[in-house]
């Protein structure tokens, strides 16, 4: 019988464990509190659920066109309508959600990596390192957003849709570098990290295992809010006919053709700019309430 | 100061150089001209033809060559002339002139607004004031300009402007009204008396009266100025413009070329104030919390200093600081800002001039664009570091 003895390991063993969840266990508590963020996670959950499982089952995909009924306002058959070509509004909307949806979630894969990657180094290595990395930071600051991505857009017309959100991501990261790079000026400094390199840690893993979880806050904040960011860019490329290309459809895309026609097909305008508010004041609400969570203070200025 | 205006200009140059050269490579690569694309798509198309086309847009020689020879006429002043032949430098100042006379009216609108909502919602936090002030900035921030503008346009303009022509107000809009006063009488005197221990009786009825009479004053008023006013029902004009920044060919005194001014900038302003307060006021409430519960506003209170004082002297000058910089980097950003609103309105400003110059794909005038707004972002940049430094007496810049 060897219990009492492993057993007081077990004890002791979760009683460490026990006591790092539970900043975690706290801050999800507070984010399951929020009551905005609940309803806004639920409510984009069910979006995206509805988006890609629906279309399956629904009888017009969005590039199948509905002969019998031309630019007919929304019914039974066509909910959110049809254009003039009798494409089916509902259709053409899911399809268009998921595609923004894909499109910012590589954007904003990208931004969180290429951000908190150049900002760590910058922030911990200091010296040329991050001049040359915050040198090169505004330089990037320096030329618009739209203009770099609209300019790549037009010079590659035949690009496949992923480009759009990979240059999004390649240009916008600069935000979040700066903020990692502030943090990791001010905790390297700290004692934790001196007791790391003490018992000789190397820089990667004092880096990736001893900084970072640090940032988990900030950078959950501002992954989450780049998502909503990419949907508006996504937006405007396309009211400039540089998003995706028909026969492909993107939120983006439907509201510029939905106000081509706004007076004599409203509903091509309504829905899919319903679904964008809706989606991005989601997006919104979760990234405030993960602020507040992670935030103990609750009042620090926006990240 | 002079030591750090210098100090920083030897960054920056080196950083427009840098610019300049990405941009290049950048604009190099959007692909042929598409005055040329249609003239080689020309069946009788000569060479020389398109040889020559080639030398007026000046891609006729290797990609170095381009480049030192743009640069140094650049910096010189000569911007060249853009594919239909106009000199770039003059038509870029007009569009700029354009862009400035909406982006500043509409920016200062919206830091007012901002920062006056962002003020009291932190002085009144979690009121219901508060809670509507975010959920309205929360909404903003999730409107993609394309979708408020072009909202704006059609409510505001197209199917106003025949309601504007002969005003009147249906049932339905004066119940609405009417339902409006009688709310908003009741939540302000339930609001009023929320903390007292003694509550007049009376005080929903009262508020509910006032309510009512506030909306039938207003609806008179409205009857009174508008529903008379003949001359806009005689008037073929629609009094809401929905294209361009003033009326064509308009001539006419001083006050008349302002009201035209006026009415052409509302609905694009308001889309920008709009987006803009979203975020000036998320941030100035921000900023005024974290104030509000510094030590030095403790002490402040302590010393017996009105709340009024305390709020305004010591509470918002020190909340406007970083807002002042993020104003002054917002109006780097401004050249640039409202592609989508110019576009919509019809607005021949710097967002025409970069759309045109990207459907011409004309290497020039995109260089000349994108170089200028990187010019203005690095100096107001610049200038948003010295104002930092001149309010917050904490931070020293040599």
């Amino acid at each position: 019988m060897t219990e009492p003895a492993d057993s007081t390991v077990i004890v002791d063993d979760r009683e460490f464990s026990v006591a790092a969840r539970s900043q975690w266990r706290t801050i999800i508590r507070r984010f399951l509190r929020h009551r905005p963020a609940m309803i806004s996670l639920f409510v984009l959950t069910t979006i995206t659920l509805f988006v890609f499982i629906f279309p399956i089952f629904w009888e017009w995909p969005f590039t199948k066109r509905d002969k019998t009924s031309l630019s007919s306002s929304p019914s039974w058959d066509h909910p959110f309508g049809t254009d003039e070509l009798g494409k089916d509004g509902l259709g053409r909307v899911m399809r268009g959600t998921q595609r923004s949806l894909e499109i910012a979630a590589i954007a904003a894969f990208l931004i969180t990596t290429i951000g908190v990657f150049l900002g760590a180094i910058a922030g911990y290595f200091r010296g040329w390192i991050d001049s040359i990395l915050m040198r090169f930071t505004d330089l990037v600051l320096t030329l618009p957003l739209l203009v770099i991505v609209a300019v790549v857009s037009v010079g590659y017309p035949g690009a496949p849709w992923y480009t759009i959100p990979i240059i999004l991501g390649l240009v916008a990261w600069t935000g979040l570098a700066r903020i990692v790079r502030a943090e990791f000026m001010s905790l390297r400094e700290k004692e934790f990290v001196e007791a790391a390199r003490a018992v000789g840690a190397r820089d990667r893993r004092i880096i990736f295992r001893h900084i970072l979880p640090n940032l988990a806050g900030p950078i959950i904040v501002a992954a989450t809010l780049s998502i909503a960011g990419t949907i508006i860019t996504e937006t405007a490329l396309s009211f400039l006919g540089l998003g995706v290309r028909a026969p492909d459809v993107s939120l983006g895309f439907l509201i510029q053709s939905g106000l081509t026609a706004f007076k004599t097909r409203p509903w091509l305008f309504w829905f899919p700019s319903a679904a964008i508010v809706i989606i991005c004041l989601c997006v919104n609400f979760v990234g405030d309430g993960l602020r507040d969570a992670f935030d103990p203070k609750q009042n620090r200025i926006k990240a | 100061m002079f030591r750090f205006i210098v100090r920083r200009l030897f960054v920056v140059i080196p950083l427009l150089f840098a610019s300049s050269i990405l941009t290049f490579l950048l604009v190099t690569n959007i692909g042929t001209p598409k005055k040329i694309e249609d003239a080689i798509a020309r069946p009788n198309a000569s060479q020389q033809q398109i040889d020559s086309l080639r030398r007026q847009f000046g891609i006729d020689k290797p990609p170095l060559e381009r480049y030192t020879d743009w640069f140094s006429k650049f910096v010189k002043g000569d911007w060249g002339t853009n594919y239909s032949g106009a000199e770039i430098r003059p038509l870029m100042w007009q569009r700029i002139q354009v862009t400035l006379r909406l982006l500043i009216a509409a920016s200062i609108m919206s830091v007012v607004l901002g920062v006056l909502v962002g003020i009291i919602g932190a002085i009144r936090q979690y009121t219901a004031f508060d809670y509507f002030t975010t959920f309205l900035a929360f909404m903003f921030f999730s409107i993609p300009a394309a979708v408020l503008a072009g909202f704006l346009k059609e409510y505001g303009a197209i199917k106003l402007n025949p309601w504007l022509r002969e005003p009147s107000m249906g049932t339905g809009v004066t119940i609405v009204i009417a339902a409006f006063g009688l709310l908003a009488g009741f939540l302000i005197m339930r609001n009023r008396y929320k903390y007292e221990r003694v509550r007049p009786r009376n005080r929903y009825v009262v508020g509910a009266a006032a309510g009512l009479g506030l909306a039938a004053g207003a609806m008179l008023v409205f009857e009174m100025v508008w529903g008379g006013n003949t001359y806009r029902a005689g008037n073929p004009k629609p009094l809401i413009p929905t294209v361009g920044q003033t009326t064509p060919g308009f001539e006419g005194n001083f006050v008349e070329t302002v009201q035209d001014y006026f009415w052409h900038m509302l609905l694009p302003s308001t889309a920008l104030i709009l987006i803009g307060f979203a975020g000036y006021s998320r941030y100035m409430r921000a900023s005024m919390l974290d104030v509000m519960s510094s030590d030095y506003v403790r002490t402040a209170r302590a010393k017996g200093i009105s709340e009024a004082r305390v709020t305004l002297l010591h509470g918002v000058r020190n909340a406007l600081i970083p807002l002042i910089t993020i104003v002054a980097l917002d109006f780097g950003a401004l050249l640039s800002g409202a592609i989508i609103t110019e576009t919509i309105f019809g607005w021949s400003g710097m967002g025409r001039f970069f759309v045109e110059a990207l459907a011409e794909k004309d290497p020039r005038s995109l260089l000349a664009f994108v170089m200028i707004t990187a010019v203005s972002v690095v100096v107001f940049n610049l200038i948003a570091d010295i104002i930092y430094a001149q309010l917050d007496p904490r931070i020293r810049l040599d």
